[in-house]
């Protein structure tokens, strides 16, 4: 049973909170289900030095974002940007069926949407 | 009843609020129409168009007997959102600035959404009627919405997420003395396969075939015959017409001004297989709803940790809840890896659910081919699932 591995991560997921001075942030929401995330960034010549998030959801989208922020951290925006949906399924290692692939990609849409209006702002 | 449905073999069915399933007559008959009848109809007039078109104009005289109206005061949409849609567009072009729309927050979004749009474009003020914690509509508050600008009053009979009921005699009086000029739109495709409307004390009101054992797009607008006459059509083109020349076109009477281009005829037709089938089961139906609704109240009150948006007595079978600790869309799921359909969320109905303070509740629904057995089931699973959460 898939909840089963996510549970304890739902729990207590990473890089749970709030930031103060944060670069970008971007609130977003999955309107079917009522998954709803702000993201925050830290982002220093290019590179996403920090990121917390807060908000509520269901296990798929908030161990999603758990492990998503995990992986972004270091990483160049310009990477971070190339991350697709395959990426974020393989960081959660379950089968997520059609009805939850929303959930499950909610973190990756927060995540590049604060990053492309960060870089909106800069030019 | 159960018998009657061939999908009910596979599933435990609790989502009968999105849709009721269909029984074998209904399937059947959709096989007949198209291998033996089908046609477009009104037009041709060859055999076909001839079976088709009287199938078709039976099914809207079996309509209005069902709800005891005449047969020219029932049209045929795709559903409930098409009729409401067709309802409001045509305020947008009545509606002024000083008017206002008065509907509650217990409506689907179908019931909201247009009169926000056409608020927005008429300046008409949109006016919502509160509900209590319970969800329960506050007829105080109602009352004092009432006036004489008060021109749109469209509310549900049954809410699709509580299951509540709305008093609509009282309503009806109400506004009659409240505010005389508003016409009366009520939404009972929530409401219709439990029990049968009162139109006398309305001027519109509208269901969906889909929810009371018919089949999908098509729905139901009954109008009063004089209110018709004056509405204006949201669709224009093809059997609509009365005459068209290049300068201007004159409208065909209603029903026909609001039925333009092919209809959903199978659909229709077929629908007086529903209609029947559901005036046979209406008593029993009502029997089964307060039974099932009953018992999984009082089995789902038992489980810590469970709490019920909306529970009070006299409601339709529809229970909406929280499990502490779960998300409602992962208890769904695992509800479904059990083979238990439910419905987790906002259910259409934002502003109802935000009255509770939850993100999303799970929804279970019965129709009368429910059973206590499958109730049973249903609360053993959650019950499984809550002990896994916990380990």
């Amino acid at each position: 049973m898939y909840l089963e591995e996510l549970m304890e991560e739902y729990r207590e997921p990473e890089n749970f909170g709030v930031m103060k001075n944060y670069s970008a942030t971007h609130k977003d929401w999955n309107s079917s289900c009522g998954d709803e995330i702000i993201v925050y960034l830290k982002i220093e010549k290019d590179i996403i030095k920090n990121i917390k998030f807060q908000g509520n959801g269901c296990a798929i989208s908030v161990v999603a974002m758990s492990r998503l922020s995990q992986k972004v951290k270091g990483k160049t925006v310009k990477k971070v940007l190339a991350f697709n949906k395959e990426k974020v399924l393989g960081l959660l290692g379950i089968e997520i069926n059609p009805m939850r692939l929303k959930c499950a990609l909610l973190s990756l849409k927060a995540v590049k949407t604060a990053i492309v209006r960060f870089e909106n702002a800069k030019n | 009843m159960r018998k009657d449905f061939p999908i009910l073999k596979n599933i435990i069915y609790f989502d009968n609020a999105a849709t009721s399933q269909k029984p074998r007559v209904v399937i059947n008959a959709i096989k007949q129409f198209y291998e033996k009848e089908n046609s477009n109809v009104h037009r041709s007039v060859h055999k076909l168009a001839e079976v088709a078109t009287l199938k078709y104009e039976s099914t809207r005289r079996k309509t209005s007997e069902f709800l005891g109206c005449k047969a020219n005061e029932i049209i045929f949409t795709s559903g409930t959102t098409h009729s409401l849609n067709l309802l409001a567009n045509s305020k947008r072009l009545e509606l002024e600035s000083n008017d206002e729309i008065l509907i509650t927050e217990m409506e689907h979004h179908s019931n909201i959404v247009p009169w926000q749009e056409i608020s927005k474009e008429t300046g008409a003020k949109l006016k919502f009627a509160g509900v209590d914690n319970n969800g329960v509509l506050d007829m105080k508050t109602f009352e004092e919405l009432l006036n004489v600008h008060t021109k749109v009053v469209s509310i549900t009979s049954m809410s699709n997420l509580t299951g509540i009921k709305n008093p609509v005699r009282k309503i009806s009086e109400l506004v009659r003395s409240k505010a005389p000029d508003a016409e009366i739109i009520l939404d009972c495709a929530q409401s219709i396969v439990h029990e049968k409307p009162n139109i006398k004390l309305v001027d519109y009101l509208v269901f969906s075939s889909h929810k009371m054992f018919g089949p999908m797009g098509l729905g139901i607008l009954y109008g009063r015959r004089k209110l018709l006459e004056k509405l204006n059509p949201l669709m224009f083109g093809g059997e609509m017409i009365n005459k068209v020349t290049k300068k201007k076109t004159i409208f065909a009477d209603p029903p026909q001004k609001f039925e333009a281009g092919t209809q959903n005829v199978a659909s229709v037709i077929v629908f007086s297989k529903a209609l029947e089938y559901l005036e046979k089961n209406y008593e029993f139906i009502k029997k089964q709803d307060s039974e099932l609704l009953e018992y999984a109240t009082f089995e789902l009150k038992k489980i810590k940790g469970v709490e019920i948006f909306g529970d009070i007595n006299n409601k339709g079978p529809i229970i909406s809840f929280t499990l502490e600790g779960i998300h409602a869309h992962d208890l769904a799921q695992l509800l479904s890896e059990k083979n238990i359909a439910v419905r987790p969320g906002h259910m259409c109905a934002q502003p109802l659910v935000d009255k509770t303070n939850k993100d999303a509740l799970t929804r279970i629904s019965f129709l009368a081919y429910n059973t206590k057995k499958e109730i049973e089931i249903f609360i053993n699973s959650l019950k499984e699932i809550k002990c896994i959460l916990k380990n």
